[in-house]
Parts: structure tokens; sequence; C-alpha cells
């Protein structure tokens, strides 16, 4: 027989293993009393925590903003690289400087929306809640046109308009060549103004109360006017694809909540931010003024310049530019850094001269703020570095690969690979999959599903909306990819997608109009922005389209058209029921009537 | 069992979590899995003072926090305790915070079907 005694320690250190007590008055302060014996306030002590605790404690916040990151960026990479492997029998080229510009795409994009939130959102909530009570409306909305054009320039998504320029052949499309190499700030400036306008009109309209209906009839009517002006004239119709393109890139991180702070604390302080439309219809708003502003601004450089001239200056330049090695700055990756910091700089400087010179507001957490600006400023430069090393060369790559399976294209001895009408219902599929895909997973997507679906009180599901916008995006990307494939001319395709538009404006209700106008602009965040616009060149040199523009304003169309569509029918299956619903009494009353007679 | 009939719950404990908004997701199905199945109140609210005063490195707490209120009993109170201190991962700093306070009683609508297995159950006892 065993020995079955144990001692009583053992049996406790079992139960207690791995815990331990402490009293809390352990930790108590030593209060000390002044002269008088009145208590000295106790002034709070710094934690400290030692290196491993640091780890720990940064370890689940840096994972969790990264992984964020991954999920929007990866699978969409991952995407384009198998459909060139699988179907296109084509390794991707760089593949190691594309994933090193990838993985910066990922680490900027994290830095940049941290710093957002911790350096310039605080602004943007005092500014937002402050301004309109103690400033006249004039300054106010002044201060929101400045705003608008601040903001167009953090833009991340315009670093890829940039980038874009030097990827125009100047024989073909010389004012196009033009506005995106010689005149690009300006256009940038043009663009920001135009987002300023449309917050000043945006603001004006949940102020009083305005539809959003006469406003669209009304920004749509100068739009489409000179959209067939310019396509009349066979070197302005190559703008437009840019122009048109334009009004998607301006919707992105950083200008949707900076600017919608501060409009719906201009309603609140009016007393009419209590309306679940207030955030509505800025965003609308922002992506068709731009348009206006670039044809008009294409024009002032038709008047301006010949395109001889254009062509004679860019041969110019680039016989200059091979003879001068150019300075750092003008060198990847100096330059890069350079459009960083000259893109968050002014934001910042325009919101604090606002706070303090306007609003006399000082900020509590000068540290934490001053840390997010240095984390938005690091962020947009490494965005900026993966951009052109990952995402544009990505985008380009795919682009002028995906031609190959069904046309021949130069330096590809393999191609076409398959039958033309197979090569191009694959190509076709695979536009439609990525704009499908890309918009599935756009976080501000989903935001707007749950605004949407409280808005109707779940008539209009989150899913119905994400799905119709997804699938409009898919559309429209896919209608844009067979504009570059056929070389239309992209009025054909804008003027009836756009009267269609108008058409189902005109029938649907207020809520859906604002929902359905301003998922387009939601739709196109800061990474799939640059991959489609690369895509498009990429894809508009080896069809030898004149250019690559377009794809992206068939893509904020598509979700219009489809979203207005699926509240048309959602409506009419409402009314259907109650139609069911009432009719029955009727009857039953009909029934009773003829039993009493 | 009359209508005017009061049912006292004796041996009660409120359990509460204060975590980062976001987890109690996980809080309340590693609670469900342990059987601490009376029902959960969440709050949200706004945490203050650890960010404060970890300077710069406060950026990494989360202030928007969820405050989970559970209901356990006596024998329960120690199991659940330690499995959402896991399962929050409560040994990373600024992750979050738990206490138990006991209850004198409660009282709700008890089901029919659960008092009728009470009493077989003591019969058999």
């Amino acid at each position: 027989m065993t020995d079955r005694t144990r001692r009583f320690g053992d049996y406790q250190r079992l139960l207690t293993a791995g815990r331990n007590e402490v009293s809390l008055n352990a930790f108590n302060p030593k209060l000390e009393r002044d002269a008088g014996g009145k208590l000295i306030p106790y002034p709070p002590r710094r934690i400290k925590l030692n290196t491993v605790e640091v780890l720990r404690l940064l370890q689940p916040y840096v994972s969790v903003r990264f992984m964020d990151q991954v999920k929007a960026v990866v699978p969409l990479a991952l995407y384009l690289a198998l459909f060139q492997i699988l179907f296109l029998q084509h390794m991707v080229e760089d593949s190691w400087i594309i994933t090193g510009g990838l993985f910066a795409v990922i680490a900027g994009l994290m830095f940049f929306m941290e710093g957002l939130q911790l350096g310039l959102m605080p602004f943007g909530t005092i500014i937002g809640s402050q301004l309109p009570r103690k400033s006249p409306l004039p300054l106010v909305l002044f201060v929101a046109l400045l705003l608008g054009i601040s903001v167009t320039f953090a833009e991340p998504a315009i670093g890829a308009l940039k980038a874009a320029g030097g990827n125009v052949a100047v024989e073909r499309a010389p004012y196009l060549y033009a506005m995106l190499n010689d005149w690009s700030e300006v256009l940038v400036l043009v663009v920001g103004a135009s987002v300023g306008l449309a917050v000043v009109v945006g603001t004006l309209r949940f102020l009083y109360g305005w539809s959003l209906k006469p406003l669209i009839y009304a920004a749509l009517l100068p739009v489409l006017t000179l959209t067939v002006f310019a396509a009349f004239d066979p070197e302005l119709q190559k703008v437009l694809g840019l122009a048109w393109d334009c009004g998607a890139v301006t919707t992105g991180p950083v200008t949707v909540p900076l600017v919608l702070s501060l409009g719906i604390g201009i309603a609140a302080a009016a007393g009419k931010g209590d309306s679940g439309l207030s955030g509505f219809g800025i965003v609308t708003l922002a992506s068709l003024f731009p348009i206006i502003g670039v044809l008009l601004l294409s024009l002032f450089v038709a008047y301006s310049v010949t395109p001889e001239e254009i062509i004679e200056a860019a041969r110019q330049a680039a016989a200059t530019a091979q003879a001068v090695e150019p300075a750092w700055y003008e060198r990847s990756p100096g330059v890069e850094i350079v459009l960083g910091v000259r893109a968050i700089l002014p934001l910042v400087l325009f919101l604090f001269v606002v706070l303090t010179l306007v609003l006399r507001e000082k900020l509590d957490n000068k540290g934490e703020i001053l840390y997010g600006i240095v984390l938005t400023v690091i962020g947009m430069c490494i965005f900026n570095l993966g951009l052109t090393y990952g995402l544009s060369k990505l985008g380009a790559n795919a682009g002028g690969l995906v031609p190959m399976a069904f046309m021949e294209v130069s330096g590809m001895p393999a191609s076409p690979l398959y039958v033309y009408a197979v090569g191009l219902g694959l190509a076709l599929a695979f536009a439609w999959f990525l704009g499908f895909g890309a918009t599935l997973a756009e976080p501000a997507l989903n935001a707007l599903g749950i605004t949407t679906e409280n808005l109707t009180n779940g008539v209009f599901k989150k899913k119905t909306l994400i799905n119709a916008v997804s699938i409009g995006v898919g559309c429209g990307i896919a209608i844009g990819v067979a504009k570059l494939i056929f070389d239309l001319p992209l009025v054909w395709l804008i003027l009836p997608g756009y009267l269609l538009a108008m058409v189902l404006t005109f029938f649907s209700s207020e809520e859906f109009v604002n929902v359905a106008w301003d998922s387009a602009g939601v739709t196109t965040g800061p990474i799939t922005v640059p991959l489609v616009l690369a895509m498009g060149l990429g894809l508009g040199n080896a069809t030898h389209a004149v250019e690559g523009f377009g794809i992206l304003c068939m893509a904020s169309i598509g979700p219009i058209i489809t979203v207005m569509i699926t509240g048309l029918w959602a409506r009419h299956k409402v009314k259907a029921q109650t139609r069911a619903a009432t009719q029955v009494p009727s009857e039953t009353h009909k029934q009773e009537a003829e039993a009493i007679l | 069992m009359s209508e005017q009939n009061i049912t006292y719950l004796t041996d009660v404990s409120l359990l509460t979590c204060v975590v980062q908004s976001g987890l109690s997701e996980v809080i309340l199905k590693a609670a469900r899995d342990v059987g601490a199945m009376a029902g959960a109140i969440s709050h949200h609210a706004r945490g203050i003072g650890v960010r404060e005063r970890l300077g710069l490195l406060g950026v990494a707490v989360e202030a928007e926090k969820e405050v989970i209120s559970i209901l356990v009993s006596s024998e329960q109170r120690d199991l659940v305790y330690d499995t959402l201190y896991r399962a929050a991962d409560m040994n990373i700093p600024g992750r979050g915070f738990i206490y138990i306070t006991p209850l004198e009683k409660a009282s709700a609508y008890i089901p029919q079907s659960m008092m009728d297995q009470l009493d077989t159950s003591e019969e058999q006892a």
C-alpha cells in the first residue's frame, strides 16, 4: 500500500499556482500636508515600462493596424499575380521589387491612417464643432473652400495621377501630356478648388435643407455640355478620360472624414444636424465639380499653347534631362519624400492657422498630435515609394499583359494565347472580378452600408448595398477596359450612362439618390485608384490606345446606376406588399357589406 | 408557485470586464464556453488615466472601451474569472481590467422548465 498522506502546503501551492495576491494599499501614494494641514494635490506620476513590457504593449497595437492594410492589399495583388501566372502563363516581372513596393504600400498606409487619426482628426473635430459657432457664415465657407484645396493635396491617390503623367506619349496626346507634366501643379490646384467649392455648396445644402436632385441636374448640365464640346475637338477629346477620372480620385481617406466633420459641425451649429442625410451629398459634388474644373483648365491650356509647342518643349526637356544628372530631390526615392512632405505640411499649417488665429483654441495633447503628424508624413513618403515600385508597376504590368490573351503584343512571341473571343472574354472577366473584389473589400463601403440600413429602416440591407455597388464597379471597370480595347470614344459611354442616371434620379426617392451618388465616390480608395489607373495606362499602351484613362469614371457611374435600380426595385417590392396588405381588408369590407345587404 | 412569490437567487457574483473596444465578442464567447449563461450587459465607455500617464506610449492604448458585466454563480466564479483573464490577454499592458463584486441577492423570471428540473434533481437527492 502506498503512503496516501499529503502535506497541506503542497495542496495549497497546487491550488494557487500562478496566482499571487497583492494588496492595493501597497500602491498608495504618500500624500503630504502643507503647513496649514491641508493635503497637497498629488500629481499623477508617469508609469515606467521596461523594454519587454513596451514590446508587449506595442505588439498588438502594430499587428492589428498592419493586418488591416494587409487584408486590403494582399488579396488584390495576389489576384493580379495569379491571373498573370495561370491564364497568361507569364511570370510577374521584377517580382522582388514589386513585393518590396507592396510592403511599402502596406507600411505606408498603416502609418498614414494612424497618423491621420491621431494628428489630423483632432483638428477636424475641434474646427468642425467650434468654427461654425464662433465665426460668421461667410468666413466658415471660406475656410471650407481652403480646406477642400489643402485636403486634395494630401490625398494619397493624387500621387498616382502625377505618376501616370510620365507614361503618356507626348506626340499622341499633347494636351494630356502638358496637363500631367508642365501643368500638374495647376491641375491638382484646380481639382482642389473644385473640391473646396463642392464643400461650400454641400454645406449650404444641408444648412438650408436643399434636395440633392436639383444640385445633381445643375452640376451635370455643365459637365455634360463641356464633355460634348470637348468631344468634338480632336485634341481636347483625349483629355476627357483624365477629367472624368479626377472626379473619382478626389474622394479618399483624407477628404471624406475631414470635410464631413466640418460640414456636419456647421449643420449641427445651425440646429439641423439631426437629419439622417446630413453627411451625404458633399462626396457626390466633390466628384462632379472637379470634372468641370479640369475641362475648363484643358480649354485654357488649349487656348494658351498649341500642340506643336508642347511637343517641341517636351523634346527639348528630354534632351536636357539626359545631359544633366537630376538633383537628389528629382530622383527616386528623393522625389517621393519631397512629394510626401509637400502633400501633408500645407494641410497641417492651414489647420493650425485656423485653430490658433481664427478660433484661438489650444490643443490639449500636443505630443500625441505631433506624433500623429510626423507619422502621417512618414506614411505618405513610404506610401509614395510603394506606389512607384509596387502598385503602379504591378498594375502597369498586368495591364500590359492582359491584351496578350486575345491579340498580338509586340515582344510576346506566344501571343495571342487564346482564340480571340475566349481571350477577350477572359480579359473582361478579369476586369470585372478585379472591380468586384476590390470594392467588396473597401472598408468605407461597409460604413456606408450600415448608414443606409439605418436610413431605410432595414428595407435596404447592408449586404444588398455592398453587392449592388460591387457589381456596379465590376461592370464599370469591365466596360472601361472594353473602351480601351476597342478604342471607343469615352463620350459614347459617359453620355448614355449619366443620362440614364439622371432619369433614375428623377424617379428615385431622396434617400436613394443620396446613397447612390455617394457610393460612387466611396468606392475609390488609395489602393484601387493607383492600381486601376496604372492598369489602364498599361493596357492602353499595349492596345495602342491614345490614352489609358476613363476606367475609373466608368467605375463611378456603374454603382450609381445599380444602386438606384436596386433602390427602385426595393421600393416596388415594398409597395406591392403594402398594396397586398391593404387590399385584403377592403375585400372583407366588401363581403361584409354584401352580407348586410 | 403563486404570482406573488419572489424567487431570490443567492450565491451570485457580478463579474465586470473593462476591455478595449471590439474585444467584447471574444469575452462573451469565452464566458459562454465555460457555462456562464445568465446573459451579459455591455456598455460603451471611454477610459481615462493610463493612456495619459504612459506619455507617448499611450497611443497604443485604445481610449474607447467596452464594459461587460456578467452574472455568475459562486461556484463558477473563479473559473470564469480566470478564463476571461486569459481570453482577453489581460497580462498584456494596457489591455484591460477585470473585477468581481459579491451580490447579496438577485431576481428575475426563471423559466418553469428550469424550476421543474431543479425539483426533480432535489427529489432524487
